[in-house]
């Protein structure tokens, strides 16, 4: 089986997890990026989903393994557990519900608990084209960004396509320096900081 | 030597370490849990294993306690097969319990270095388990204590991860297994340490899981284990043939060295950590050697290498049958299960010809509000129309509840703020594919929206969570009307609310149900889902919050939803449905190349790719087969499929 549909080789394979309020666009955010199109109506994220997308950063090639978590609170036990062993982290909020852009603070607190110390975040305000109803600043945003020394606070409509892929190859960009930079040249086709391995795993036994 | 004489000083204790037997003739086994220690004296170090003062009885016991006997040479005859009746003979229950006195007393069988070497001519190796020596034929006491030399350990066989708790197979320098030891309460990491202390210890490059011990002492490894005096000293036989009909007699009888007797644990056994998963006991009855072939223990003799143990793990069930599906229940039929008054007759076989079949389309309106406890079997159709009248008066007002809320209240109302909102964002996301629910100004939307947010009227403490609107949408599209869907939906969540609890604790027991029923009968796709870090069937999350929903077509979904509204066979067939979609795609899954992510990818992009028929007939065969050694299941096991509850009925019934 070829899960990913595409064998081609890689230089880096980063794995990168999407968290956020139940409704901010994460799917479509995803859908958009992996696929160039717009799905008005995506179900609702049960658990987790996952794509893969190759793009080229500075002649590398590098492939994305995008986590698309749940956004319901509820869910987070489960979604958590995917948190491991992540390069990078997406958190988005909708720029037209405040409450969403509080929860911030909630979902950055995960990633400090349940990422590796040194995962690169990107803070993304999604749904930019709803200008009208925009319920947080720019500024306001920027620096709640900052404070979570995130890489970058970028605004994204999934819906009129802007900002989605520059954001993932900011990100990409991003990871792909620290990685070169800390002279962890990976085989290629070798997956980077994922899979079990990269923890211990507890034993349970003996 | 006595023990006692020598300065001896406890490096490692250990309580709760179990050693478990068959009981020949009984359905049940036995554990036998104890002390393991790790003692020293001025030369040596010891491993020794003491039992508690008595044995413990898995309940449900209603048979009479046996107990375990493991022969000396003395009691096995050359090749001979045991006579199968032997084994059926009972020891009475006053055997059970030792005196209090023997207990307190503790017995140091210990090895007399000094007159070691007289006894080691015996070629046949003598490994006995003293059952009943001669004073313990007075106290009832079974004295199953051991002791070894730590030198005269030669590796040790650790459990795999993942199991319920660790045991280990200790095999000793002249190829003689110990008894398995199962750390009921832990302890094996510790053991390790303190053992490391005394030996030398290396990873075995011939065996999975093994550790190689090098003695620290060299001559230590002259010794024998038939010279341990394993289990004390053999005035055994005097019973005559009463306690010699245990398989493991015959099992030292044909293999005269090798004593490994029991096992691996592969049942998570978590609530009930005092059972032996039954399905591991050897089938021991007729023939020995068969015994031993089934019992999934492997024995090996001399001769083929000495790390010739090998535990084997598949459960033992019978055949898996394939059930054949049947036709939906038809209009005619309903008719016919009607008195002249409405009441619903023959509920009982109705339900089963729905669970083989389904129900036909244009009845789902009206069987669906009964399957899910709206309408009661027993009413008559006066009654039903009462019902529907005072159901609708109740949903209205509950209704009008959230509805007066303005929008100013609203804003310090923030519960029902949040719940709309989460309602409104899934509800422009639910089916919008389906013609029912297409389009911008559809009225659907504004009915599932409205149901939703009933029900939180109606369950505040749940409130919404998403799925829900997932399990309403075909109940409200069936229904067409907001009160009778809104009814048969909170049946519906009745039976699967703790899913949705804020705590994920009805997720969570799902999930180790599950497990359960996984690594029960298929531990070798379970060891590989541990293997691709897996073993948490997270992949597994979404067909079961959704009891499928997104896995199906529409017209599908209906039909295995009543299904499973039937209660039968149990009320976890859920469960066996996912065994058997992963018991479809395990070929797959089972790939080398098929890791932790391309588990998820493959189980999410099942979705409209499963064939109904063929899974729900797997799941009832899985269900049968499961049913069929009912007695051999463990109680873990038995409770999730629901067997445990019929086992009681069934005996009340006779009562
Ligand atoms: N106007 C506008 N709407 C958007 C945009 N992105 C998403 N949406 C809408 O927001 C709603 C939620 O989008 P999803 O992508 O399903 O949200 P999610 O974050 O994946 O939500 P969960 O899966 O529940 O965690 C959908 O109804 C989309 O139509 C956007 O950029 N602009
Ligand atoms: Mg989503």
């Amino acid at each position: 089986m070829n899960p990913n549909n595409d064998t081609e080789p890689y230089d880096y394979l980063f794995k990168i997890v999407l968290i956020g309020d139940a409704g901010v666009g994460k799917t479509c955010i995803v859908q958009r990026f992996k696929s160039g199109v717009w799905v008005e109506s995506q179900a609702s994220t049960i658990g987790v989903d996952f794509c893969m997308k190759s793009c080229e950063v500075n002649g590398k090639k590098i492939k994305l393994q995008v986590w698309d978590t749940a956004g319901q609170e509820r869910f987070r036990t489960i979604t958590q557990s995917y948190y491991r062993s992540a390069n990078g982290v997406v958190c988005a909020f909708d720029l037209t519900r405040q409450s969403t852009f509080l929860n911030v603070e909630k979902w950055m607190n995960d990633v400090s608990k349940f990422c590796e110390e040194n995962v690169s975040k990107l803070l993304i305000g999604n749904k930019c084209d709803l200008t009208e109803e925009r319920a947080v600043s720019r500024e306001e945003c920027a620096k709640v960004g900052s404070y979570y020394s995130v890489v970058d606070y970028i605004e994204t409509s999934a819906k009129d396509n802007t900002n989605i892929e520059a954001s993932f190859i900011k990100l990409a960009t991003v990871l792909l320096e620290k990685h070169s930079s800390s002279n962890l040249q990976q085989e290629p086709n070798t997956v980077f900081g994922l899979g079990s391995r990269t923890k211990p795993v507890k034993s349970t036994c003996c | 030597m006595d023990q006692k004489s020598s300065a001896k000083m406890v490096v490692y204790e250990q309580e709760g370490v179990f050693i478990h037997f068959c009981i020949p003739g009984s359905d049940d086994d036995k554990m036998l849990g104890g002390i393991l220690t790790i003692f020293k004296d001025d030369e040596h170090s010891y491993l020794q294993w003491k039992p508690y003062d008595n044995i413990v009885t898995p309940p449900p016991a209603e048979h009479e306690a046996q107990v375990l006997s493991v022969s000396s040479s003395a009691v096995v005859g050359e090749d001979k097969q045991l006579d199968s009746s032997a084994f059926n003979h009972e020891i009475t229950s006053e055997m059970r319990l030792p005196t209090p006195e023997v207990a307190l007393d503790p017995d140091w069988t210990m090895v007399a270095k000094d007159a070691k070497k007289e006894s080691s001519t015996d070629e046949s190796f003598d490994l006995s388990m003293d059952v009943l020596s001669a004073e313990s034929q007075e106290s009832n006491s079974p004295q199953y204590t051991f002791t070894i030399p730590l030198e005269d350990i030669r590796c040790i066989k650790k459990s795999k991860k993942g199991v319920a708790w660790a045991y280990l197979l200790l095999e000793l320098a002249d190829g003689a297994s110990l008894p398995t030891l199962h750390f009921h309460q832990g302890g094996s990491k510790k053991f390790w340490k303190v053992l490391e202390r005394y030996v030398t210890t290396t990873k075995s490059l011939r065996q999975e899981n093994t550790i190689e011990i090098t003695p620290l002492n060299q001559n230590a490894l002259t010794q024998s284990f038939d010279q341990l005096n394993l289990f004390g000293d053999s005035s055994f036989p005097t019973l005559g043939g009463k306690f010699l009909e245990n398989p493991l007699t015959s099992t030292f009888n044909h293999f005269s060295k090798v004593t490994n007797f029991l096992q691996d644990f592969l049942n998570p056994a978590e609530t009930t950590p005092l059972t032996r998963p039954t399905n591991e006991r050897a089938s021991l009855i007729d023939d020995a050697t068969e015994a031993v072939g089934s019992s999934r223990i492997q024995f090996k003799q001399e001769g083929e290498g000495s790390a010739g143990f090998e535990v084997i793990t598949c459960a033992e069930l019978g055949p898996r049958l394939h059930p054949q599906r049947g036709k939906p229940i038809s209009p005619e039929y309903w008719t016919s299960h009607k008195d002249s008054e409405g009441r619903i007759t023959e509920v009982e076989q109705i339900k089963k010809d729905i669970f083989r079949g389904g129900v036909d389309p244009s009845l789902r309106k009206e069987v669906w509000k009964y399957l899910l406890g709206y309408y009661k079997w027993e009413m008559t159709s006066c009654e039903i129309s009462e019902l529907r009248r005072n159901k609708e008066e109740d949903y209205y007002r509950m209704k009008l509840q959230w509805k007066s809320v303005t929008p100013d209240q609203e804003t310090r109302f923030t519960p029902l703020r949040e719940n709309k909102s989460l309602i409104d964002k899934d509800v422009t996301r639910t089916d919008r594919t389906r013609t029912f629910y297409e389009g911008k100004e559809n009225v659907s939307l504004k009915l599932l929206n409205d149901v939703l947010v009933t029900y939180c009227m109606y369950n505040f403490d749940l409130g919404y969570v998403q799925g829900m609107s997932d399990l309403l949408s075909p109940i409200l599209e069936l229904m067409g009307n907001e009160v009778d869907a809104f009814w048969c939906f909170v049946g519906y969540m009745d039976i699967v609310q703790h899913n949705f609890d804020v705590n994920q604790n009805g997720m969570k027991a799902q999930l180790r149900d599950l497990r359960t029923l996984i690594q029960f009968l298929d531990p070798t796709f379970f060891d590989n889902l541990i293997e691709k870090d897996s073993k948490n069937l997270y992949f597994c999350f979404r067909w079961l919050l959704l009891r499928f929903k997104r896995e199906f077509s529409f017209e599908n979904i209906q039909t295995l939803w009543e299904v499973i509204w039937t209660g039968l066979p149990c009320d976890n067939f859920h469960l066996l449905i996912c065994v058997a979609l992963l018991d479809t795609e395990k070929p797959i899954l089972m790939d080398k190349d098929c890791g932790f992510t391309d588990i998820l990818k493959h189980v999410n992009g099942l979705s409209g790719k499963i064939d109904l028929q063929l899974t729900l007939s797997k799941a009832e065969g899985i269900y049968l087969q499961l049913a069929t050694c009912q007695r051999d299941l463990s109680d873990t096991v038995r409770d999730v499929v629901g067997l445990s509850k019929q086992t009681k009925r069934k005996q009340e019934n006779e009562n």
